[in-house]
């Protein structure tokens, strides 16, 4: 499979791929970044003719490839590698579940090129959208994919929506939200730095508030000693296979009261609730907030139904966990 | 678009290379640098075959560009070998310097068709280096964890697991490292449960022939070899399940400049398909595609990137018709069946019926008739190497065709007979195979396509698929829906059994005649059956055809009847595995229709694996949730009759000795990875008392060998080994009879024609022998010794081989001989009476024990025990890859495998959504060696490549049972399935 014709470009430093983009823009071509290309890459090859003129690889910009600890806060750069993430015994003292997140993704391989910032840029899924041309052309196109609809919404749904259905898959998302983490995005003009829970959008497409040209520089975790987190997976096999969920729930322990729910694998967006608990029934009150927002459909191995059924199992599973690890360090 | 210069250091070696920046790592070095050592699986980063360590660490060069590596040090697996900064080994199977994860995946037996093993080297030396750096054995899910990021269709994962520890213990020894491990390694001795004594080869463990080619990346597999600027093919695929062509315009892609050809179905006359009774296939469609995926048309161009081009730039208008997607709805009447050509009013391809003793009676008889309906998807073979095929062509317009073929001469055949050429006039080879299955053992349209580029334009041809279109082409296990009924006594055992089945052929043929009757046929043994009928339909319809995979037609009936049997049990109290000792076949009997038992060691099969697995003290004894089920069954060791019907021998293998004394064996049989090669010169050595070192087998080639059918149907073994060791019998009787010349010793008594196998007590004929015919392993001992490079007679004297070779070399110039296996007559002389008839059957237990989690309804295979008489394991090694490998592939089976179809597109056709077990996936595996030696096999050996897959699948559902209480019948058995079973169990409750 031969990717399609562009331009690669491979900047040393921010200043250099701001400045390119620039250029780019004035001349109006296209453009995408290229972190691990683990997502990318094979996205482009299944459907050559969306390839970008350019694509602008943050592989040579070792600013991004850095974790500064400053005092209660890490900034992870953007091209940091899951498999370091996974393996660095820093974050794992302080961030276990965010550790055991990296470490349940796809393989070996794939953890060592692709990266956290990636992760959380990482295309949305579809079985109408990841498929080869020849697939494609066996039936109407998506809105992924060009077309009118999303083919996984009957006509009959009420309040058929304009958006793409496509689910977000991002591993590393559920525990971030859940650690309260923030991006800091540039534009080569103006720096922000938005809560992660910000990121994310309702469509397919978008997925997110980055502007054209922006970049996901850093993800920055603050360091919270009270709090607790619980990560769980679902998928078919242990190796290769995107969440089918992927759930973290956390608590502070100084606020007992509140628990915090991000769910990954069934909506375009990652979901993320801060919920007020009462302490005899967590679980209820939980899936009481949770579930309606849910909306799994047929994009995954597992039935639509059972995913449903699955995040109250896996909630169950989380609460279970962190009830009788309150005082432990919250590695499950 | 401008190439640009990529610098990159590879092996340790700076390398050069201006190339256009969408060039990824996989294409620089096997398209720019020649290093084909690493395989392309996939090409989107979802099956880890194309592994490379990237500063050391595994990584995908397929989603690499290689203009963006910068820097960073690149290691394939032609740098492991013999670099210098690497750990050595000294190899007696090698004079190369092999990596400790090299040498250990050799030894362990842990490489097959060898397509993943240049991966899973590189994710061993990156492994290696961390258990160096933790200086203490790895415990067993550290080795699951290395090597789960590449998929490994072969071993079942079982061997590469055995050699990574293997690797891990002599690194740490070297390193004076011995320390203590931090989980409970798995047993890694290799023993042999079998009598060997006396034998030189046979009977132990022995790695393939290729596996140090395989291991160190200089095995050559079909996409590697370098033509002479190939044109590169591309095949359109039809987007649509049903359609009329209502035009093709090429002429768009006949004008862009370095396109060579387009053809379409109009370019070809004949149709062709495996079985001489359903030729129903075009090599580009004629008029009507009849599935998505089915080639249309196709360019040759002089790169691939204006051959895809081209490929857009064809204009096929279609009028789409309605498609028939569902097997029940092939059954009713239409106006438009999809091959009109049968002039049928329905879709249906072949029914087959029989009915042996008096079913209705035996239902009667029954203390108990369970009955049920099963459903199966259709599953895919998911091989890792793609079909590929390269076309050479000389100056005389002579051919070679390369090609990724389970059966060189069914190619053979089916290209002179589609194309008219003369088949002296072009030769098939097989190069290295990465997998079959009998996903390579059809005839395809691509193969066709490219001898016909080839014809036209005079240049060599390249077509090699790309994964999508692997699963489009599929051939793969029908999709099936049944319905059986069992009657069962306490005391009279199965008094009857009687099945209904619709098979989902697809658009055409292929094997499909054969998987019909067979889906019947092979549920024959391993009981005793007096009453039995069934009726299988096979229906087209418009989604990508079915054939032939492992267990062929086998294994979804078996499924069916083994749960019934375990439900029958279950009603009648009686112990699922003690009920099944009294129910088997016996040896030297025959079945209802007509087979004839030779071997059967079933009975101590499953006493063995009673014990190894503890039955007794687990069934129905485990606490909820955990559970044990058996399941037992049969298979062929090659069909009995040929498909195109004649009166050669199904196997014929010639022999040569020259003048450097070595041996040369020349065989049709294709070795796939299964070791066929190794298995032929293993026949040799022993007769011949000769070193494997002396011994070259040459293969799979239609030029140099004579015919055999191939791979496929579990025939290999029994018939080319058979072959092989009669014509090494006949050479041993050359090289004594010059011995004794030379000694002056009379010759001894030769015992080889002297018949070993009553015919007529094993329930058969005499073949139609000619004169010198040896029979099937006949004995060769002829009181000469040899052994060491020389030939010693009965009175102690001694001569060295090499003066023997060239004295029987005296006035002959050269030693030629040739052996042949042709199969006794049997069987009954009812219509259909061929189908499932072998010379021999093999048998097998299969014992599953299970975890269910019942809050997610999740089964977790934890160990299976496998006990399968394949006669006599001629090489425990590739004998246990087979079984390892057999119960991956059941597993997948029961628990996740299953081509999705949409509107009759295949929805999965990718190795991330068709799932295939990783190595988390596996259970421990436990083997036992019920060896009944079989009279007519070669030194005692038959089946073992297929029989063992089918009773995996019903042994975890029966497990399920006895876990949780609930059963199911319609696979994969997935944990939506489970939960909801349990949720009607608890609402019934």
């Amino acid at each position: 499979m031969l990717l399609g014709n562009f331009v690669l470009h491979r900047p040393r430093t921010s200043g250099e791929l701001f400045a390119l983009i620039a250029e780019l823009e004035g001349k109006n071509e296209s453009f995408s970044f290229l972190s691990g290309g683990t997502d990318l890459i094979p996205n482009l090859k299944r459907v050559p003719g969306q390839t970008p003129g350019h694509l602008l690889s943050l592989g040579g910009i070792s600013r991004l490839k850095r974790t500064f600890w400053f005092g209660n806060e890490v900034d992870i750069g953007a091209t940091v590698s899951l498999s370091e993430i996974a393996e660095s015994l820093q974050l794992g003292e302080r961030f276990p579940a965010l550790c055991q997140a990296a470490e349940l993704i796809a393989s070996p391989q794939i953890r060592s090129s692709a990266t956290i910032g990636g992760n959380i840029n990482a295309d949305n899924r579809c079985p109408y959208y990841n498929q080869a041309p020849l697939n494609r052309a066996s039936h109407e196109a998506c809105f992924k994919t060009g077309g009118e609809h999303c083919p996984l919404l009957k006509i009959t749904d009420s309040g058929v929506s304009p958006l793409c259905h496509a689910r977000a898959i991002a591993d590393l998302v559920p525990v971030l939200l859940v650690l309260e983490a923030t991006v800091k995005l540039n534009d080569g003009r103006t720096r922000r730095r938005i809560n992660l829970s910000d990121y994310f959008s309702d469509d397919g497409i978008e997925r997110n508030v980055l502007k054209p040209g922006e970049l996901l520089e850093s993800v920055v975790i603050p360091f919270e000693p009270s709090v607790r987190i619980a990560y769980r997976k679902l998928r078919v096999r242990e190796a290769f296979d995107f969440p089918s969920l992927g759930l973290a729930v956390g608590y502070r322990m100084d606020e007992p009261d509140f628990i915090l729910v991000a769910l990954t694998g069934t909506n375009p967006r990652p979901l993320f609730l801060k919920i007020a608990v009462s302490a005899e029934d967590r679980l209820s009150s939980v899936q009481t907030e949770l579930l309606p927002l849910v909306k799994p459909l047929r994009q995954d191995f597992f039935p639509p139904a059972y995913r449903r059924e699955m995040i109250s199992c896996l909630l169950a599973e989380c609460i279970a966990a962190l009830e009788t690890d309150r005082t432990l360090s919250g590695r499950l | 678009m401008q190439p640009i210069l990529v610098s990159l250091n590879v092996n340790d070696r700076r390398y050069d290379r201006a190339v256009l920046p969408a060039t990824t790592l996989l294409e620089f070095i096997r398209d720019h640098l020649g290093l084909t050592g690493t395989k392309c699986g996939c090409d989107t980063g979802e099956c880890g075959i194309c592994t490379v360590l990237v500063d050391g660490k595994p990584t995908l060069s397929c989603l690499l560009l290689a203009g963006n590596v910068g820097e960073s040090k690149v290691l394939t697996v032609e740098g492991v070998l013999g670099s210098s900064s690497h750990d050595r080994v000294d190899n007696a199977r090698s004079i190369l310097p092999l990596h400790p994860i090299q040498e250990a995946l050799v030894e362990q037996g842990a490489i097959q068709c060898g397509y993943c093993t240049p991966a899973m080297v590189l994710n061993g030396v990156a492994f290696l280096e961390k258990v160096k750096k933790q200086g203490s054995l790895p415990g067993p899910d550290q080795i699951k964890r290395a090597i789960s990021g590449t998929i490994c269709r072969c071993t079942g994962y079982t061997k590469i697991e055995k050699a990574f520890l293997a690797a891990a213990k002599s690194v740490l020894k070297r390193s004076g490292l011995d320390g203590p491990s931090d989980g409970t390694p798995p047993e890694v001795a290799m023993e042999s449960r079998q009598s060997i004594e006396g034998f030189l080869h046979i009977g132990k463990p022995i790695p393939l022939l290729s596996a140090v080619d395989k291991v160190s990346g200089k095995a050559k597999y079909t996409a590697d070899l370098k033509l002479t600027e190939p044109l590169i093919v591309k095949l359109l695929r039809s987007p649509h399940p049903s359609a009329r062509i209502v035009s093709i315009d090429t002429k768009g892609a006949k004008n862009l400049s370095g396109v060579k050809a387009v053809l379409t179905g109009a370019d070809f006359e004949r149709s062709f398909g495996v079985l001489p009774i359903s030729r129903d296939e075009a090599p580009l469609a004629k008029n009507v595609v009849r599935y998505v995926g089915e080639p249309v048309a196709a360019v040759g161009a002089i790169d691939e990137r204006t051959a895809n081009q081209a490929l857009l730039a064809i204009v096929v208008v279609y009028d789409r018709q309605e498609p028939c997607l569902k097997a029940e709805q092939a059954l009713e009447p239409t106006d438009n069946p999809i091959h009109p050509e049968l002039k049928k009013t329905t879709n249906l391809h072949k029914s087959v019926e029989q009915t042996f003793g008096d079913p209705d009676r035996g239902f009667v008889e029954a203390d108990l008739v369970v009955e049920h309906d099963f459903t199966f998807p259709s599953l895919s073979h998911a091989f890792t190497e793609p079909h590929a095929v390269q076309v050479e062509i000389d100056g005389r317009g002579d051919l070679t065709v390369y090609s990724s073929t389970q059966v060189p001469h069914y190619l053979h055949r089916s290209i002179a007979e589609v194309l008219a050429i003369p088949m002296d006039r072009f030769r098939v080879i097989k190069p290295h195979l990465g997998g079959g299955f009998g996903g390579k053992s059809d005839p395809f349209a691509h193969e066709i396509v490219a001898v016909k580029f080839a014809l036209v334009t005079g240049r060599n041809i390249r077509l090699v698929l790309d994964r999508d279109e692997v699963f489009y082409t599929h051939h793969g296990r029908h999709g099936t829906s049944l319905s059986m009924k069992l009657g069962v006594h306490k005391d009279k055992g199965i008094t009857a059994l009687s099945a209904r089945m619709l098979i989902d052929g697809g658009a055409y043929g292929s094997f499909g005649v054969v998987t019909s009757y067979y889906n019947g046929v092979l549920l024959q043994g391993p009981y005793k059956i007096a009453n039995f009928s069934f009726h299988c339909d096979r229906v087209y319809t418009n989604k990508p055809m079915c054939g032939a995979m492992r267990g062929h037609g086998g294994v979804n009936p078996r499924f069916a009847s083994e749960v019934l049997l375990d439900m029958a049990c279950h009603d009648l109290k009686l112990d699922p595995c003690a009920f099944r000792l009294g129910q088997f076949l016996e040896p030297n009997s025959r079945t209802a229709n007509e087979f004839r038992i030779t071997s059967v060691g079933i009975a101590e099969g499953l006493n063995q694996a009673m014990a190894r697995s503890a039955w007794k003290e687990k069934h129905r004894k485990l606490p909820f949730g955990k559970g044990i089920g058996v399941a037992c069954g049969f298979f062929i060791s090659g069909s009995a009759l040929p498909i195109h019907w004649n009166e050669m021998p199904q196997s014929t293998v010639r022999m040569t000795i020259d003048y450097d004394g070595g041996v040369t064996l020349y065989s049709g049989a294709s070795d796939i990875g299964q070791g066929s090669d190794t298995m032929l010169a293993q026949m040799a050595g022993e007769v011949l008392g000769l070193p494997l070192s002396m011994i070259r087998v040459i293969s799979a080639d239609t030029r140099l060998c004579p015919i055999d059918y191939g791979s496929y149907s579990s025939r290999v073994t029994f018939m080319a080994g058979n072959a092989a060791r009669n014509a090494a019998i006949r050479m041993r009787k050359l090289l004594v009879k010059a011995a004794c010349a030379l000694l002056e010793h009379p010759l001894p008594e030769d015992r080889s024609s002297v018949e070993t196998v009553d015919y007529f007590r094993q329930g058969g004929r005499r073949p139609k022998f000619e004169e010198s015919y040896l029979g099937p392993n006949p004995d060769y001992r002829d009181g000469v010794r040899i052994s060491e490079g020389r030939i010693q007679t009965g009175d102690g004297r001694s001569v060295g081989w090499l003066e023997v070779v060239r004295k029987a070399l005296d006035h002959k110039g050269s030693l030629e001989t040739s052996g042949v296996y042709i199969s006794p007559k049997m069987g009954g002389s009812f219509k259909g009476s061929g189908a499932g008839l072998s010379p021999s059957y093999s048998f097998t237990v299969m014992i599953s024990e299970i975890e269910v989690n019942p809050h997610t309804g999740r089964i977790r295979v934890e160990r299976v025990t496998c006990a399968h008489d394949c006669g006599f394991a001629l090489n425990p090694l590739a004998v246990e890859g087979q079984l390892e490998g057999s119960i991956h592939m059941g597993i997948g089976q029961a628990l996740m495998e299953g081509i999705a179809y949409k509107n009759g597109a295949t929805q999965n056709a990718s190795f991330l959504e068709y799932k295939i077990l990783s190595a988390h996936e596996m259970p421990e595996i436990i083997l036992c060696y019920p060896n009944s030696g079989e009279t007519e096999g070669p030194f005692g050996a038959k089946e073992v490549g297929e029989g063992a897959l089918a009773p995996v699948v019903p042994s975890i559902a029966n497990a399920l049972f006895d876990a949780v209480g609930v059963r199911l019948f319609d696979l994969p058995l997935t944990p939506d399935k489970v939960l909801a079973a349990l949720a009607q169990q608890k609402g019934e409750n």
